[in-house]
């Protein structure tokens, strides 16, 4: 609830994302009402609709309630009554289009009122008329009061739904007001007892039409719920996990109410009381109450069964004991959390109890993942302010040494000047003692010399205390210097410390996948049991929430592709229980976990047909028979993670549509880790994953564009080449490189292997140019490969060494980029966090080097596709069309049907001084294409298909009717054709057919009969377009 | 200018109560502001080097960093357009401030100091009040009895928070 201290200025904090909401409903509303409208529409599809305005009614009511619109909460309210009701008693009328307008336009105006005027403005006196209107209007078409579910109990029942506790706390059924007790309580036992959900048999709302729709409603929310189970096990779709179920669980009370199935209707009410305060988070997601629901659904689908063959929900003798369990189960729950957090005893304060065992005298508290990355960057400030001490240091030593040097001069200096007196005292002396006849001299000292005898004593201590001072300063130095290694070690304490703070155990994920294992076998009606194996392994936190999916796709497509049905094992000799082996290990600084089936195996020739059958997104079979005879063993099954490409026969509930496998690999890649597969047929199929242990650190390569610092996470750089200018060039406006794969192919083992040969044209661009940076020239030292759904791209930067702090080498550690001939080692660089904004524009991180330099980490998928996308860098060309790509031709294409106007076409361009030929269809145009690539095709739009479709190299998958437009569409999907211009010369002069030649990226559309000088003057313009450019053969 | 910690010339008479809001004023542009000081986390000299984000727009610097903090550091002249200021001799500061968990620095071409203002010399501006041309007017400065010399001839209070709020929007929902 919102705060009412100042409403107004919290009302005013919501009032963008009220009109962002509203506009969406009203959208939405626009859409159902068109759809009712609609004269074709049948009774399912009205029915669908009449579900989505009756949620749009209970969303916009909701919505405004909460912000105390009233004239919108009364209407989102008789939008939600009167679908409630027609979603039993069959749909309204067309003529209910006209209300529903209505409504949609008044909410139109409404919510521009409030955007206009900044602050939610009550609606005018006309409004209010209009709204009054529109609500009797709505009512109107509340069916008639005999097939109205009018119980009270109903209302009674969701307005216990519905009921959330005014306090902050949880409470328990117990605590609800005394006539919701009462409905709850009938339900339980009616949910408990057989004999009392037998009694309501006769319904009269059970007609056949409901009864189907009922039906197709439970078994679509049984596995909508089921889709919502797994998706609240990962902690990131916890929310929307729990948000989908609840809302499944109450339309489907409602309905099962209605039609007085007692058993649904308790089963989803308990499923509710649960699930408020778990979405609300005042009750963990422990193991028991994940169990709980997964029952709770399990036992939905029993009666779903009974239902289906037109019985009671309860026909059978299982049904009385799986609600008695569920029950009892359910009391369980709320008997801990009463325990918990009612008891007398305990604290009030005390930290919610959360789903883990940890033992009860070990105070935990919750650190979020961003605090404890702030403490890493702390750290990681203190080493950088360590460092820059260290260098202090280093000063002060010198000086020290300097100092020790200057007084050692001092003392010289005093020796030499004591030296000197003496000298000239002794001359002095002799030259008295010739004056006075050699007689022995006598008499008091000369006072002068006495006085410069105390003044040398006095340089004496001077130097002496000097000396003692130094002392002082180089012990204390050297006490530093020792102080700052234990720092330095504290400091890696620490920071290990903290890393760790990020660190998971593994095993915390095991009791998911043992659900996920469960719920798909009992689903596949095979006998599995998960095992587990290895050494215990902690993984980064970030990564175990990305990984649950992954792993659980794993496991289901080990029990339905992988483990074979009992027959078949018995036939095969196997024991009837399969087991899925879950092995982890220590990997260097990697961690490895494996799933392995002791299934059927994978015959990599299914595979390979698999391969040859399937067409990818450029038209062509993802495998030619040529190259699949090349592949290794290790390459076929790299194939399965090729989207699209699937072995099952058919598409089921859980399989068959290739994507699943593919999205394991996008999503390992997203966590810097890789995904192998391995199979023996008979025997099993593993899947083994490679991850990083923390996300906290990475390797990459530090580079500039310009002065500036960036780096390359090393994970996703397939190759690092020094640059050799001599192998780019230009082509079609855009650089490219052509590179032999013998100079350093990256793993063979990756799906585009298929499009690999010898040689490979590449698509190239400077970083500069990639980050959007000012570029003269495509210039850098070292061009580094990376691979973006499945293509290489080539970015060219130079790299330079960098200095890092990292745990494992306490202070710094260097890169040996730039030193003679070495190719750059990646450096390991601790990585700090960055804000969403700029994760959104390509920055994925930032690293600090020992010198205080700021990097920039990038996401180089990220800005290459976009690259792709404003057209800076080339979509890449499939090796195997490079192999074909025909030469440059310097001739006109004419393609049309008719030979007269070949003809003509033939005369006209000859006479301008064109080279011209004739292509009669499409298909003839397109072989003739694969030969020469012409300067520019002028092109009709109908043309039947009058020769050959074998052998002209149009891709199976192409348009039926290969018309102009179907060759147009072709040649833009293509990047050989892609620039060459296309001018449409048709009958056809609707606007229509010209916007959807440009569309398509024609350069003109002319109609017949065309003026000759226009003909040429756009011919000659389009040719003009291209001329700076450069072909690829004349690159080369 | 004036030293940022040297104080006002408001009449030592006139001294500030204890209900005195902190303020700092500062040059976007041609146009003088003032900002209160509860917005702001230090006021700093420039970053030397800052490293241009993929892609953003021409308001925003780029990322550095300032004391341990990795900044963004944005220009709201430039995002405010307003025009450049008539000398060339500007001395830039930054203003960092924290806003949902990150660090943000504004640069302005030039600080004064920083100073006290009484709280009803201030006029705030709910934000369904404020100009719509300038919806970052968070209020104005109404001069009780002494004008604060720093102060004189700001075109009022910059509501700063709204106005960082208003530019990492704009990067939030313009992806690269």
């Amino acid at each position: 609830m919102l705060p009412t201290d100042d409403p107004q200025r919290v009302h005013l904090a919501h009032l963008p994302d009220f009109v962002t909401e509203m506009r969406g409903y009203i959208a939405d509303l626009h859409r159902q009402t068109s759809e009712m409208a609609s004269p074709t529409r049948s009774g399912e599809s009205a029915a669908q609709a009449v579900r989505l305005l009756r949620r749009l009614g209970h969303t916009i009511t909701s919505l405004a309630q909460t912000l105390q619109i009233a004239d919108i909460e009364q209407l989102g309210a008789a939008l939600d009554e009167v679908m409630i009701a027609r979603a039993t008693a069959g749909p309204p009328t067309g003529a209910i289009v006209a209300p529903l307008t209505r409504l949609a336009v008044y909410l139109e105006l409404r919510v521009n009122g409030i955007e206009r005027q900044g602050r939610f403005i009550p609606p005018t006196q006309e409004e209010e008329a209009e709204m009054r209107r529109v609500c009797a209007a709505l009512r109107t078409y509340l069916p008639p009061p005999e097939t109205h579910a009018p119980t009270s109990a109903f209302h009674l029942l969701d307005d216990v739904a519905d009921w959330e506790p005014a306090g902050v706390e949880f409470q328990e059924l117990t605590d609800l007001p005394p006539e919701s007790q009462a409905i709850v309580a009938t339900f339980l036992r009616a949910g408990l007892s057989p004999d009392a959900s037998a009694s309501p048999v006769a319904n009269d709302h059970r007609s056949p039409a409901v009864m189907e729709t009922f039906i197709d409603e439970l078994t679509e929310s049984i596995e909508q719920m089921r889709v919502a189970i797994v998706r609240i096990q990962s902690p990131q779709d916890r929310r929307v996990g729990l948000q989908t179920l609840l809302e499944l669980a109450h339309r489907l009370k409602g309905a099962a109410f209605t039609l007085m199935y007692v058993d649904v209707s308790t089963v989803t009410n308990l499923q509710e009381s649960l699930l408020k305060p778990l979405r609300l988070g005042r009750l963990p997601l422990s193991n028991a109450v994940l169990q709980w629901l997964i029952a709770s659904i399990n036992a939905l689908d029993h009666f779903l069964a009974n239902i289906r063959v037109a019985r009671e929900s309860h026909d059978d003798q299982g049904s009385a004991q799986l609600m008695a369990d569920l029950h009892e189960q359910y009391v369980d729950i709320l008997a801990s959390i009463s325990t918990t957090r009612l008891s007398p005893e305990s604290d009030e304060t005390a930290p919610t109890p959360v789903a883990t065992s940890q033992p009860l005298d070990v105070p935990t508290i919750r650190v979020g993942a961003r605090q404890v990355d702030q403490l890493l960057a702390s750290i990681g400030g203190q080493q950088l302010n360590r460092v820059a001490m260290e260098r202090l240091r280093a000063q002060v030593v010198t000086s020290e040494e300097d100092f020790t040097r200057v007084i050692a001069r001092l003392h010289v200096l005093e020796e030499r000047l004591r030296a000197e007196r003496y000298h000239r005292l002794t001359q002095i002396e002799g030259e008295t003692r010739r004056l006075a006849g050699d007689l022995p001299l006598g008499g008091p000292r000369d006072p002068r010399e006495v006085e410069f005898e105390q003044w040398m004593a006095m340089v004496d201590e001077v130097i002496a205390d000097l000396r003692s001072v130094d002392l002082d300063m180089r012990l204390a130095l050297n006490q530093l210097g020792r102080q700052g290694e234990y720092h330095d070690y504290l400091t890696e304490q620490t920071q290990r410390d903290v890393l760790a703070l990020r660190q998971v155990p593994f095993s915390e994920m095991i009791p998911r996948l043992q659900l996920v294992l469960r719920a798909t076998a009992i689903a596949e009606q095979k006998e599995v049991s998960l095992a587990i194996t290895g050494e215990p392994i902690e993984i980064d936190r970030d990564i175990q929430s990305i990984l649950l999916d992954p792993l659980a796709q794993l496991v289901r497509n080990a029990i339905v592709h992988g483990i074979e049905s009992a027959t078949e094992r018995s036939r095969a000799g196997k024991p009837s229980m399969a087991y899925v082996t879950l092995r982890t290990e220590h990997a260097g600084d990697m961690v490895r976990i494996t799933i392995a089936d002791d299934g059927r195996g994978i015959d990599p020739q299914h595979i390979v047909q698999a391969a040859l059958q399937t067409y990818g997104p450029d038209g062509y079979p993802l495998l030619d028979p040529e190259r699949a005879a090349q592949l290794s063993r290790a390459e076929i099954f790299d194939l399965l993670f090729i989207p699209d490409l699937t072995t099952a026969p058919s598409v089921s509930a859980t399989a068959g549509r290739g994507m699943g496998l593919a999205a394991v690999k996008r999503a390992i890649a997203s966590i810097r880790g890789e995904v192998t597969v391995a199979s023996d047929l008979g025997s099993g199929t593993s899947f083994t994953l490679s991850l990083p242990i923390s996300l906290g650190m990475l390797r990459g390569y530090a580079m500039r564009a310009g002065p500036y610092p960036y780096v390359a996470i090393a994970d996703e750089v397939v190759a690092l080449h020094p640059m050799h200018r001599a192998q780019v060039y230009e082509a079609r406006g855009k650089h490219w490189i052509r590179l032999d794969d013998a100079e350093g192919t990256p793993s063979s083992a990756e799906p585009d292997v298929l499009h690999r040969s010898k040689q490979r044209e590449l698509p190239i661009i400077a970083l500069s140019a990639l980050i959007d940076q000012p570029m003269l020239a495509v210039e850098g030292e070292y061009l580094l490969l990376v691979r973006v759904d499945t293509h290489d791209y080539g970015i060219i930067a130079d790299l330079f060494p960098v200095d890092q702090i990292v745990p494992e080498h306490p202070i710094v550690t260097s890169s040996d980029a730039g030193s003679a001939g070495a190719v750059p080692q990646a450096t390991t660089m601790i990585t700090r966090q960055v804000p969403n904004y700029l994760k959104r524009r390509g920055i994925r991180y930032a690293s600090v080097t020992a010198r205080g330099e700021l990097m920039a980490v990038l996401d180089l998928p990220m800005l290459v596709r976009r690259a792709i996308a404003s057209g800076q860098i080339a979509r890449p060309i499939f090796t195997n069309h490079v192999l074909d790509t025909p030469p440059q031709g310097e001739h006109i294409l004419v393609v049309d049907d008719s030979p007269s106007i070949q003809r003509g076409m033939l005369q006209i361009l000859t006479a301008a001084g064109y080279t011209v030929e004739g292509a009669r269809d499409g298909y003839d145009a397109w072989a003739q294409m694969r030969r020469s690539i012409p300067r520019l095709v002028l092109l009709d739009v109908e043309m039947p298909t009058i020769g050959t479709k074998h052998a002209t190299g149009v891709p199976p998958s192409a348009e039926r009717n290969f018309d102009g437009f179907a060759v147009l569409r072709l040649m833009r999907q293509h990047a050989i054709y892609q620039d060459v211009p296309v001018v449409m010369l048709t009958s056809r002069a609707a606007s229509l057919y010209r916007d959807q030649a440009i569309a398509l990226g024609a350069f003109e559309y002319l109609t017949k009969p065309c003026p000759t000088e226009y003909l040429l003057g756009v011919v000659s313009k389009a040719l003009a377009g291209r001329a700076t450019e450069v072909s690829v053969r004349e690159a080369l | 200018m004036s030293s940022p910690l040297t104080n006002s010339a408001r009449s030592p008479d006139a001294g500030p109560s204890s209900l005195a809001v902190g303020c700092v004023s500062f040059t976007l542009g041609k146009q003088r502001w003032a900002a209160r000081l509860d917005g702001l986390r230090r006021v700093l000299p420039p970053p030397e080097v800052c490293i241009p984000i993929p892609h953003s727009p021409p308001w925003v610097c780029g990322m550095a960093l300032m004391e341990t903090d990795i900044v963004t550091v944005l220009d709201p002249a430039r995002f405010l357009d307003a025009q450049a200021p008539a000398s060339s001799s500007r001395q830039r500061m930054v203003f960092t401030m924290t806003y949902q968990d990150a660090v943000l620095a504004m640069l302005v071409d030039d600080c004064g100091a920083i100073t006290a203002v009484e709280p009803d010399e201030i006029v705030d501006l709910l934000p369904e009040h404020r100009p719509e041309d300038l919806p970052w007017l968070g209020g104005l400065y109404r001069p009780r009895q002494t004008t604060t010399l720093e102060l004189r001839g700001i075109a009022g209070f910059l509501d700063i928070t709204g106005l960082m709020a208003a530019c990492v929007a704009i990067l939030e929902s313009e992806s690269a």
